[in-house]
């Protein structure tokens, strides 16, 4: 049975990124989340970024205007976050 | 139960020890897969040792290994030198995760 | 629904920010691993029992 997976981006971001890009290898659906933060592109995890859109992992912070990810205010990602299978800060 | 522990740091042998071995004795399925500095808990018996109950296994990101230098020679065959395959593996067959 | 919290470095800012939201709806609970006097046999009953598990 698949599987929905939330990753909280707390300070490890590259290594969070290719965590959730493994994690999609059982075919589990994952999303990543980011809160008071947004994805930072650098020459390391440029390649990782973009692979997690065409890998369909969408990304949301709770800051608005982020270029890298999509707005939703911190309650409305409180309770998203409880809808998934797991959920993993890293 | 099937308990999954995601290991990405070294700082908590104690307690990985200590909820794999509660987790194992009351019966429950635990999956351990190291990745990040936790593939530095390698080089503790205690933390590879765990491998040994019946209902325990573990793997870890030969990846990870390699980038912080642990020496994964020697190893018990039980534990699997594997990838983020095996983190998938074990988030989609566990029912909950933790991660320490 | 019953959430359990695992605190692994001792409670969070950005941890509470999301508990304050959670539990107006839900019974949200936390364990503090750097409480010498957590029980690890609790700890896995009450993992067990809970719907969600964030360890943070």
């Amino acid at each position: 049975m698949s599987k929905k997976i939330a990753v909280i981006i707390k300070d490890r971001q590259d290594e969070a990124i290719r965590m959730s890009i493994g994690l999609t290898l059982m075919d589990d659906s994952v999303d990543v989340f980011l809160l008071d933060r947004d994805l930072v592109k650098t020459k390391d995890n440029e390649l990782n970024i973009e692979t997690l859109d065409e890998m369909d992992i969408k990304t949301y912070s709770n800051i608005e205007g982020c270029t890298e990810s999509a707005y939703i205010p911190t309650a409305t990602m409180a309770r998203e976050l409880l809808s998934y299978d797991h959920i993993l800060p890293y | 139960m099937k308990l999954g522990i995601i290991i990405t740091t070294d700082r908590h042998l104690d307690h990985v020890v200590g909820i794999t071995q509660a987790a194992s004795a009351k019966g429950h399925d635990v999956s351990i897969f190291a990745m990040d500095s936790g593939t530095r808990l390698l080089a503790y018996p205690e933390f590879t040792q765990l491998c040994t109950a019946d209902n325990v296994v573990m793997s870890l990101c030969q990846h990870s290994a390699s980038d912080q230098g642990v020496n994964t020679e020697g190893i018990s065959k039980e534990i699997v030198l594997g990838s983020q395959f095996n983190n998938a593996m074990m988030n989609n067959e566990a029912d909950k995760v933790i991660s320490l | 629904m019953k959430i359990l919290y695992i605190f692994n470095d001792g409670p969070d800012e950005k941890a509470t920010k999301l508990i304050e939201e959670q539990k107006n709806d839900n019974k949200v609970e936390t364990v503090d691993l750097t409480n010498k006097e957590t029980s690890y046999d609790e700890l896995v009953d009450k993992i067990e029992q809970c719907d969600k598990v964030i360890s943070w």
